[in-house]
C-alpha cells in the first residue's frame, strides 16, 4: 500500500465530519492499511486526551486579592453616570443644571416624603449631599443632572401619553426614589461598606433608563 | 460547544449571582471560589503562558463583575463565566494581533505527511498528559487557539470562526496544522 490517507481525512474521519460515502472508503483503506489505522489511533487517542484536559487549575493564590481591588477602585468611577444616555441639549449649561438639580433634590425629597412618611423622608432630607464622600457628591450631581435633563425632555412631550402611562412611569419613578433614599441613607450610616455605592448607583442608573425609555415612549417630533 | 459542568448547585450559584448583581462583593468572592479554577485553566491553555493567564483571569472576573447584570439565569452562572472568559482572551488575542501585526498560522507549516504513531497519549497517563500540556503550550499562538477551543473546549468550527472572523474552512485547516504540530511534539 503506497498510497495514505491524506491528513486531512483522517481529521474529518476522527471528527466524523465525512460524508457517509466518503467515510466508507476511508474505513476501509484504514482496515487495510497498518500506518493510516496506527495514525488514526494515535490521533483519537491525543484528541481523547485533549478533551480530558477539562478540568481546573489552580489559580495564584493572592490573585482575588488583586482582582477585588480593580473592582474596588472602578466602583468609584462607576458612580460617574453614563452619559450615552444623555442626548446633547443646548440647554445643558452648568448654571442651569445647578439650579436644576437643586429643583430637582427638593422634587425628589417631596416625593420620598410623601411615599416613606415624614420620619423617613426627613431622614433623607437633611442628609444633604456635603454628608457625604467628596467623590459621591459629584457622582451625585451628574446623576441628578441626567435625571432632570430626561426629566425635562420627558415633560415637554408628556401630553402626548396616555394618562394612565404618565402615571404608570410616575408611579415606577417613586418607587426607584425610594430604594435611592433607602441606599443613600444606608450609606450615610455605612460609608465603609463596599456594597452600598454601587446599590446607590445602581438605582441611580436604573431611573435615568427609566426614563431614558419613557422619553422614547414620547418622541419630541 | 459542551458545557462547562458546574462546581456547586446551580441555583446555589444563581442566588449568588443574584447577590452580586446588587453589588455584594462577598457573594462574587464565592462565585469566584467555584470558577477561578476553571477560567484559570482555559486563560492557561489559550494563552500558553501562566503570568498571561493571571492578567487575562483577572480581566475576565473583572468584566464579569462590571457585566453582571446581563446575566440572567438563563444558562449557568459558571457557563456564562465560561463564554465571558473565551471573549476576553480572543478580544486580548484580536488585540495583540493588531499590535504585533502577526502573521496567522496558515502556511507557515509544510504539507501534512503521515508518519508512523510514537507513543501512544491516554487519558489517563499522567506523564504523557503533562506532555500534551507542554505540547499545547508550544503551539503557535493561533493554532494553539483553535486547538483549545475545539479539542478541549469542545466549540465547533463554526462558532470559533464566528469569533476570531474567520471562515469555517479556514479554522478547519488551522486546527488540522495544529493537531500535526502536537503530535509532531508528542511522537518526537
Amino acid at each position: 500500500m503506497t498510497d495514505h490517507l491524506a491528513w486531512e481525512t483522517l481529521n474529518d474521519l476522527a471528527d466524523d465530519q465525512l460524508q457517509e460515502d466518503e467515510r466508507q472508503a476511508a474505513e476501509v483503506h484504514v482496515q487495510s492499511c497498518p500506518t493510516c489505522a496506527a495514525s488514526l489511533a494515535a490521533l483519537r487517542e491525543a484528541l481523547q486526551a485533549a478533551h480530558a484536559l477539562r478540568d481546573s487549575v489552580s489559580p495564584p493564590d493572592d490573585l482575588w486579592a488583586e482582582v477585588r481591588g480593580t473592582i474596588e477602585r472602578r466602583k468609584v468611577a462607576r458612580l460617574a453616570p453614563d452619559m450615552t444616555y444623555l442626548p446633547r441639549g443646548w440647554w445643558v449649561t452648568p448654571g442651569r443644571v445647578a439650579a436644576a438639580s437643586l429643583i430637582l433634590v427638593t422634587l425628589s425629597s417631596a416625593v420620598t416624603i410623601a411615599i416613606l412618611g415624614p420620619t423617613t423622608a426627613g431622614t433623607f432630607a437633611s442628609a444633604d449631599i456635603p454628608s457625604l464622600a467628596v467623590s459621591w457628591q459629584a457622582a451625585e450631581r451628574g446623576y441628578q443632572s441626567s435625571v432632570l435633563e430626561l426629566r425635562t425632555q420627558l415633560a415637554t412631550n408628556a401630553d402626548r401619553l396616555a394618562p394612565s402611562t404618565v402615571a404608570a412611569i410616575e408611579q415606577s419613578l417613586a418607587t426607584i426614589d425610594v430604594a435611592i433614599a433607602e441606599a443613600r441613607e444606608a450609606l450615610l450610616r455605612d460609608p465603609l461598606n463596599a456594597a452600598l455605592p454601587e446599590l446607590l448607583a445602581s438605582n441611580y442608573r436604573q431611573k435615568i433608563e427609566l426614563l431614558r425609555r419613557a422619553t422614547q415612549l414620547a418622541p419630541s417630533t | 460547544m459542551s458545557e462547562p459542568q458546574p462546581a456547586t448547585a446551580p441555583d446555589d450559584a444563581t442566588a449568588l449571582a443574584a447577590r452580586a448583581q446588587r453589588g455584594d462583593v462577598a457573594a462574587f468572592e464565592q462565585l469566584y471560589a467555584q470558577c477561578a479554577g476553571r477560567v484559570f485553566a482555559v486563560c492557561l491553555r489559550m494563552s500558553g503562558d501562566r503570568q498571561r493567564a493571571r492578567e487575562l483571569t483577572h480581566d475576565a472576573f473583572v468584566r464579569a463583575w462590571e457585566r453582571l447584570a446581563s446575566f440572567r439565569g438563563e444558562s449557568g452562572f459558571e457557563t456564562w463565566m465560561h463564554r465571558l472568559t473565551v471573549n476576553v482572551v480572543l478580544a486580548s488575542v484580536r488585540s495583540d494581533r493588531r499590535r504585533e501585526s502577526r502573521v496567522a498560522l496558515t502556511g507557515d507549516l509544510p504539507s501534512p505527511t503521515i508518519s508512523a504513531p510514537g507513543r501512544a497519549v491516554g487519558p489517563g497517563d499522567v506523564a504523557a498528559r503533562i506532555d500534551l500540556e507542554s505540547a499545547v503550550a508550544a503551539l503557535t499562538p493561533q493554532a494553539r487557539m483553535v486547538f483549545v477551543l475545539h479539542d478541549v473546549e469542545g466549540y465547533r468550527h463554526e462558532e470559533i470562526a464566528q469569533r476570531l472572523a474567520l471562515a469555517p474552512g479556514t479554522i478547519r485547516a488551522q486546527l488540522h496544522r495544529a493537531r500535526q504540530q502536537l503530535m509532531r511534539m508528542l511522537t518526537r
